[in-house]
Parts: structure tokens; C-alpha cells; sequence
């Protein structure tokens, strides 16, 4: 049995899954810690000989003084990440509470309630699911240049809203649809509708709402489309769209590399503290 | 307490027909069984019975009182839900709490009812645990429960043991039963059991295709079933049954097809003759025997050992199933030719169309 549960080809095959995954992501974890000379070199180093944090610091805006004495420069667009810190995560906060407030209503009453025309607007959530956010870049762009939007948080807080609400809708209706009946179970005892929504389903559901709203938060953290083009060199610059300054104006690959570390940290503890929410919600 | 009124209810669905005409009456204190196949249209019976489920026609009575339109909360019953349905986030005591919560109640007197309840159904160590704490029977006692704390005018159960293992579900199906008369309840209980029906109730509406197909007591629906439905549903083994026709034989009755020629005794004695008929005989009632008149020759097709008897399940001669009752230890070869003996005072007669029995006089 174990013999034939770990075979040579299923080793191989795990073997190449494990490097397809993990060199690219080395290969970014290695940069943020090299010098640019380092980055350069070829053949391509695969350890750093004197790993540093040379890029972290100056993507904050700090010089950095090498053992060997070499100062490196702190960042010309180090104001840009900072504000894309700042802004990405206001974003994804609030995209994340309004997207949970519109959704775990909208969610429970497709699931839960019959009413006229339910097929067809299901139907129009599910079109706006399959819409690639692309296809909509352009109209948008037009709107909010009218609307005095391009360049605001507010912008990418409604852009972004657009896209987590039908998807986000359409993943809990399934969650709300596996809800035992308890609604039968407070009518008997007699309780109102929105008494039994907010009270009873509401806690019963804890976590697939919690699950939802960081799902929310991800979309919106990771949102790289509308932000590249609705706020790039604004006030509203978001932190994709300030690390992709490090690839397309002055290349810098291990400044990209370090402030992308430093981008999957939220995602990284979120999802390390919800796993037990995530496994619940079985989205399977 | 309160005896419970049906009168022409109805509900449709679109234009599919979930129940239809239905006029049923449920006396003060007894526990009235609906029994019937999935889709038969007895939990939506019960629902409206409930006021979950408005009627498309027809009245609700409690004692006099019309509670057609009014809410469940309203009409003041209890309910018990498939797989004994609780609030998973709430603990066994808020649940029961829960029932009162509207009641208008003091907290004090709501406390002492809960503890009351909860003893009478033996779960006072369970009060704090959740529903995921709670085994199967513990959580039926639980929903069970909260119930009773209401003193409800009707209890509903709606398939409350189906996802119990078969041992608990037998050691619940007496506890309710007892519970039941102790409390002097009226009581509905929805099946698709015909054993928890037969063992449970006080009499037994038996439900197809959304229509009421007999109401009576176990033993009636068992010795007189008014339908082949009925029949052919209570019961096991199943009633077997043969097609052929109906003669007057200088006055009596007699069943004949190709393979059997029957003289029909009992209730069926002065039935009208005609054409064609069902006849249908419990495996209780017909035994193998030496071939001779009002025989059916059949061959064994299984033999079931059930310890105190046994079942040999044959082919007809018309190739449909026809089961026999023989005693424990029987043996008999698989293919084997034998001879089943009917007694023909036992047998029911159904006509061919209505599928109803026929009436016992011309």
C-alpha cells in the first residue's frame, strides 16, 4: 500500500508542482534581499552571498549603509508606497464593511425568499460575475473623468464595490441556501422577519460572513486593473499600482521585491487567523 | 389543548395540486398520525395546520376558533422539526428559553417553565451544551422541550426520529407515544414510517398524491384498507395482489383468473361481480400448501429468515411478486415449484379503476 501510494512518478510529479510553485516565489523572496549589482549578475545568483534589507529600507525612504560601507539611496517613489499602504488599506476597509453590509442582506433574501423575477435578476448577478473587470475599464475611466472620480479613493471604493458585490453575493447564496429552516423554527416562536434575519441568521452565520468580508478586503487589497489606471501618480494611489512604478519607470527589481513581501503580509496573518472560518464555510 | 379542524383545505402550488380537498379532524388529546410517501402532501398539511404554509382554500378550526389566517405564534403551537431542529448558536436552555421569549411572560416564570419542561423530558444535566454537544436522542429531547414549554393547544411533529439510528428511534418512538398520553396532548405526527405509524398512533390518516386516503385507527387501516394504495403501502411484507374477475355463482362470489379460482367468504361476500378486480392478499394470510382449489402456483424466488417465521418470496405465475408467510425454519430450493393456499375470507377486492375497495353489498 505505502509502496504504491508514494511511487517514483507520483514523487516526480510532487516534485514538479513544488518547483513550479515555489522557485518563482524564491526567485522574489531572493531579489528584496540583493543588491542591484547582485540582481544584474549572470549567470543568475541563486543565494545571495550577503543578504541585506537594503530594499526595505529604502522603499520607506531611508538610506541604507552596507558593512562594506556602500550607501544605498532611499527610493525616489518612497512617498508613493507609503501612501499606497495608507490607501489600499482605507479601500479595502471600507470596500470590505459595505460590501459585507449589501451582500449578507442581498445573499440571504436570493437564497431564502421566493418573490417575482428572482430567476432573472439571479441571472444578472451572475452576467456581472462573468464580465471581465477589463471590459469595463474604459467606460468607467470616461464616467469618472465627467464625474471629477479619477484619481479619488471614492472612485476605486465604487469600482471596486462593483466587482466584490456580485461575486461575493453569488458565493454566500449557497452558504445561506445549507441553513437548516430555522426561520419556520422562530416564526413558531414568534418572531419577525428581521428579527429572526438579524438575530437568529445573522450569528448562525458568523462565519461565512466573516469569510465574505475578508474575501471582500483581498479583492479589494489586491485590485491592480482600475487602480493602475483610475489612480496611479493621485492622491489615491494604491499600493499595486505604486509597486508597479518599480517595474515600469526606473526598474528596480529589488525594491518591487520588497514592497511585494511587504504587500502579502495583510492577506498572510488574515488568512492564518481564519483558517478554522475558512474550513467552516466549505465553499466546496 | 384543542381538537384541530381540516375543513376542504387545499394548497397549490402553481398548478401542481399538494393537497386537495382535504377534511380531516383531530380530537382533544389524541395523536393523529399522517402517514404517506415523500411528496404525498403531509408536511405541507402539517405546515398549514401550523400557519407556516398559508391554505389556497378552505378553514382551520381550533375547538371553535377560526385561525385560518392567523400566524403559528398566534395559534399557540409547537412544532418539532426533521433531524429536531434547534438554534445551533444558542445553548439547550436558550433554545426552550426561545419558545417563551415572546410568551409575555416574566423571567422568573419562564425560568421555573423551562426547568420544568426540561425535567419532564430528563435533560436538565444537557441545559448548557450546545446542539452540536448533543447526541441524536438528546437533542430530540431537547427540541422535544422546548415544545412542551409552551403548554401549545397542538403539538406538530414533523418527521422528528427519521434520522435517528434504528435503535434509538425505536426507544424514542415509545417515549413520545408515553409522553404524549401523560401530557393528554393533542398531537400530529408526520411519517413516511409505516411501522412508527402503526406503533404510534391513535389513528392514522394515510396521505397520497395530496389527498386523504383513509383515516382511522392502526388496526382498521392493517385489517380494511379503503385503497390499493393503502394496501399496498401499510404493512410488511407488502400486500400481494392478483388481477382477474369477479363472478356470481349461484349467489356467491367467486375470483377467478387464469391460475386460481376463488370463492370469496367475509366482507366481500355480496359484493356487485364484475369484469375485472384486484385482489389482494396479506402474506400473513396465505400459506404453501398441496395443490388443490384456491391454490396459486408460484416458485420460490427468495427466502427471507426473519426468526419467528419466515418470508419465501415467489413468483406468481403472472411473473409479479407474491410473498407467503411460512413457519420459522422452512427451507425450499430457489426455483422450486410450490403451491400457495389463499384463505378466501381474508381477502380484499379493489375495482380496477377508482382503485377503492368494493363495497361490501350490491
Amino acid at each position: 500500500m505505502i509502496g504504491q501510494r508514494f511511487s517514483p512518478w507520483l514523487l516526480l510529479a510532487i516534485a514538479v508542482v513544488l518547483l513550479w510553485t515555489f522557485v518563482p516565489m524564491y526567485w522574489t523572496v531572493k531579489y528584496a534581499f540583493m543588491t542591484k549589482t547582485e540582481v544584474a549578475r549572470f549567470p543568475p545568483v541563486m543565494f545571495p552571498h550577503a543578504p541585506n534589507l537594503a530594499a526595505f529600507y529604502n522603499i520607506f525612504g531611508h538610506d541604507y549603509t552596507a558593512a562594506d560601507g556602500t550607501v544605498y539611496r532611499a527610493s525616489g517613489q518612497w512617498s508613493q508606497i507609503i501612501a499606497g499602504i495608507r490607501n489600499s488599506l482605507f479601500i479595502a476597509v471600507i470596500v470590505a464593511i459595505v460590501t459585507t453590509l449589501v451582500v449578507v442582506p442581498l445573499a440571504y433574501v436570493f437564497a431564502r425568499l421566493d418573490f417575482p423575477h428572482k430567476g432573472k435578476l439571479l441571472a444578472a448577478i451572475l452576467l456581472s460575475v462573468s464580465l471581465p473587470p477589463v471590459s469595463t475599464l474604459i467606460p468607467f475611466y470616461a464616467l469618472y473623468v465627467q464625474l471629477g472620480l479619477v484619481g479619488t479613493r471614492t472612485g476605486l471604493i465604487i469600482v471596486t464595490l462593483t466587482i466584490t458585490i456580485p461575486i461575493i453575493t453569488w458565493m454566500l447564496i449557497g452558504f445561506f441556501r445549507n441553513l437548516p429552516p430555522i426561520e419556520q423554527l422562530g416564526r413558531i416562536d414568534g418572531f419577525s422577519r428581521l428579527y429572526i434575519f438579524a438575530r437568529i441568521i445573522v450569528p448562525m452565520a458568523r462565519s461565512g460572513i466573516l469569510v465574505a468580508a475578508v474575501i471582500a478586503f483581498l479583492f479589494s487589497w489586491n485590485e491592480y486593473v482600475y487602480a493602475q489606471v483610475l489612480s496611479t501618480a493621485s492622491q489615491a494611489v494604491t499600493l499595486p499600482a505604486a509597486m508597479s512604478g518599480f517595474l515600469f519607470q526606473v526598474p528596480e527589481p529589488s525594491h518591487l521585491a520588497a514592497s511585494l513581501l511587504v504587500s502579502l503580509l495583510p492577506p498572510f496573518f488574515i488568512a492564518y487567523f481564519l483558517q478554522k472560518h475558512i474550513a467552516e464555510l466549505n465553499l466546496a | 389543548m384543542a381538537d384541530v379542524e381540516l375543513e376542504n383545505i387545499k394548497k397549490t402550488y402553481g398548478s401542481f395540486d399538494a393537497v386537495r380537498n382535504l377534511n380531516l379532524k383531530i380530537r382533544n388529546g389524541e395523536l393523529l398520525v399522517l402517514l404517506g410517501p415523500s411528496g404525498c402532501g403531509k408536511s405541507t398539511t402539517m405546515n398549514m395546520i401550523a400557519g407556516l404554509t398559508e391554505p389556497s382554500g378552505g378553514r382551520i378550526l381550533f375547538d371553535a376558533d377560526d385561525v385560518t389566517t392567523k400566524s403559528p405564534h398566534q395559534r399557540n403551537v409547537a412544532m418539532v422539526f426533521q433531524n429536531s431542529l434547534l438554534y445551533p448558536h444558542l445553548t439547550a436552555r436558550q433554545n426552550i428559553f426561545m419558545s417563551l421569549k415572546r410568551s409575555g411572560l416574566s423571567r422568573s416564570e419562564i425560568d421555573a417553565r423551562v426547568a420544568e419542561a426540561a425535567a419532564i423530558v430528563d435533560v436538565m444535566r444537557q441545559l448548557d451544551k450546545f446542539p452540536a454537544q448533543l447526541s441524536g436522542g438528546e437533542r430530540q429531547r431537547v427540541a422535544t422541550a422546548k415544545a412542551i414549554v409552551r403548554s401549545p393547544r397542538c403539538f406538530l411533529l414533523d418527521e422528528p426520529l427519521s434520522a435517528l439510528d434504528a435503535a434509538l428511534r425505536l426507544s424514542l418512538r415509545s417515549e413520545l407515544a408515553n409522553l404524549q398520553k401523560r401530557l393528554g396532548a393533542t398531537m400530529v405526527f408526520v411519517t413516511h414510517d409505516q411501522v412508527e405509524a402503526m406503533t404510534m398512533g391513535d389513528r392514522i390518516g394515510v396521505m397520497n398524491r395530496g389527498e386523504l386516503q383513509q383515516i382511522g385507527t392502526p388496526l382498521e387501516i392493517y385489517n380494511e384498507p379503503a385503497t390499493l394504495f393503502v394496501a399496498g403501502f401499510v404493512g410488511a411484507p407488502p400486500m400481494n395482489f392478483l388481477r382477474g374477475a369477479l363472478l356470481d355463482e349461484g349467489g356467491r362470489r367467486v375470483f377467478v383468473n387464469e391460475w386460481l379460482r376463488l370463492p370469496v367468504g367475509g366482507s366481500f361476500a355480496a359484493s356487485a361481480p364484475r369484469a375485472e378486480v384486484i385482489l389482494g392478499i396479506r402474506p400473513h394470510q396465505a400459506r404453501l400448501a398441496e395443490a388443490g382449489p384456491g391454490c396459486l402456483p408460484v416458485t420460490v424466488y427468495a427466502i427471507e429468515h426473519l426468526g419467528n417465521e419466515t418470508i419465501v418470496v415467489c413468483n406468481g405465475p403472472g411473473g409479479d411478486r407474491f410473498r407467503v408467510i411460512a413457519p420459522p425454519g422452512f427451507s425450499a430450493s430457489i426455483g422450486e415449484r410450490l403451491d400457495a393456499a389463499i384463505d378466501g375470507t381474508k381477502v380484499r377486492l379493489y375495482d380496477v379503476h377508482t382503485e377503492r375497495a368494493l363495497s361490501p353489498s350490491e
